[in-house]
């Protein structure tokens, strides 16, 4: 399919439009695109519903969007709200916002700040997240790093590093003592943790699984199985540990 | 299907690789995700594999991973057929079938020019029941016969083919490779192919 003969969509104000293939697609205002979307790039600032699938080599939200149907980029960020009824599929995906996936979500590289819901498995490289999130199923991802604001619920986590922690520093540090003082939970519950190098803090688990760990403070683990090392900080509450 | 199971801990040991390298081969599709067996144990809820399945697979992965990238392995181990097209005797040459299974193919078929991935693993099935010794030439027919007339149905999936006979009467079936199949007493499994390791055996011969 030859670019030069897709066309632009463009809608400025408040408008509707037929889905289809384009080159680059703009809302800017309030947009509603009625049928699935193919195009080179995706650009929304304001509220947008695409009603259908979105594939795009390159898009952005600035905004409010519903996607009713798979999302598939190969870059694509979302600064604000986005609802996607469908899974996502997107190679490198950022994220800043509220944002709800009724599916899904397979990455190379996810950065996630705000707050994430996936209610099916999320996969990737790599995974960062300073934020919340809820995945209803497996996390599986190379390496994970979460930095923990609010409260963060993974079925299960699977990976090579894994390391949960609190944000820290001055201003940090006086911060999360309010929270924990008016009783703001900032934890990662989950039951099942499996890497090769495991870090955590603040971490409520049923099984913990690896090469070496190292549980840090907060943390509430039920079982703790591990191959070579075993690092818990008196912070850490632990009911059994075996190395195996 | 009541093939041996092996729990992921075990297997982790025995194999020697890590929990990291597990998760990454199912996250390139290396390991399908129907053989991650959820069940109850009494530890709680354990993870559980096809022993032999993975056990083989593994073995392959960590046999070629040095060679071949993880998405070329990929492509290799997914049930989905290859563009690879071979003509009858190319078939019986490159020791993929034998004459009689061919034949058996053949008949059924008409004459045929080239033969498209999905025939080609036909063939390769019927030979490996009859190579097997157990399964008779008018059975080997009957099970042509079926792959033909419903290989459709399982496109991209796994599938086990089982031929089974009872009071010396000879029947056959296929079954997605998550069922559970138990058949009563009288009723003897004289062979069992899975459709999914014959396409990874296919395509490591067609390479």
């Amino acid at each position: 399919m030859e670019q030069s003969t897709r066309h632009d969509l463009k809608i400025y104000g408040v408008g509707d439009a037929t889905g289809g293939e384009f080159n680059e697609v703009s809302i800017n205002g309030q947009g509603d695109v009625n049928g699935g979307v193919v195009c080179a790039r995706f650009n929304l600032n304001g509220e947008g519903t695409v009603n259908g699938p979105l594939k795009a080599q390159d898009g952005s939200v600035l905004g409010t969007t519903t996607i009713k149907g798979a999302l598939e980029a190969d870059r694509f960020k979302i600064f604000g709200t986005a609802r996607i009824v469908g899974d996502v599929s997107v190679k490198d995906l950022d994220i800043d916002g509220t944002v709800t996936v009724h599916g899904g979500v397979k990455s190379d590289a996810i950065n996630l700040r705000g707050n994430t819901k996936i209610h099916g498995n999320c996969t990737a490289e790599r995974f960062d997240c300073k934020g919340s999130f809820t995945i209803d199923g497996l996390l599986n991802a190379g390496k994970i790093d979460i930095t923990l604001y609010g409260s963060t619920k993974v079925k299960e986590i699977g990976g090579e590093t894994i390391r949960v922690r609190k944000e820290s520093g001055p201003i940090a540090n006086v911060v999360n003592a309010i929270l924990e003082k008016l009783d703001f939970k900032q934890r990662l519950e989950t039951d099942t943790i499996e890497g090769d190098e495991v870090s955590l803090e603040y971490t409520r688990a049923g099984t913990v699984r690896g090469n070496h760990v190292r549980l840090g403070d907060g943390c509430e683990i039920d079982l703790v199985e591990y191959k070579g090392t075993l690092d818990q900080a008196p912070g850490a509450m632990v009911k059994e540990a075996k190395k195996v | 299907m009541d093939a041996e199971l092996i729990s992921k801990r075990d297997l982790l040991e025995l194999t020697g690789i890590s929990y990291g390298q597990l998760y990454r081969w199912k996250r390139k599709n290396l390991i399908p995700e129907e053989w991650f067996i959820r069940k109850s144990a009494f530890t709680g809820q354990e993870t559980f594999f096809p022993r032999e399945r993975i056990l083989g697979r593994i073995d392959r992965i960590k046999n070629m991973k040095d060679d071949l990238s993880l998405d070329d392995l990929a492509n290799m181990f997914s049930p989905s057929p290859t563009e690879a097209r071979l003509t009858p005797d190319e078939v019986v040459e490159k020791g993929i079938a034998s004459r009689p299974a061919l034949e058996i193919f053949l008949k059924d078929e008409g004459h045929v020019e080239s033969l498209t991935f999905d025939m080609i693993l036909s063939a390769f099935i019927v030979h490996k029941a009859l190579e097997s010794g157990e399964v008779t030439i008018d059975e080997a027919r009957l099970v042509m016969h079926t792959l033909k007339e419903h290989h459709g149905r399982f496109q991209g999936k796994d599938f086990t083919l089982l031929c089974l006979r009872k009071q010396g009467i000879a029947t056959c079936c296929l079954a997605s490779s998550t069922a559970d199949l138990v058949f009563e007493p009288g009723i003897k499994i004289v062979s069992r192919i899975s459709a999914g390791s014959c396409t990874e055996e296919l395509k490591m011969k067609l390479s």
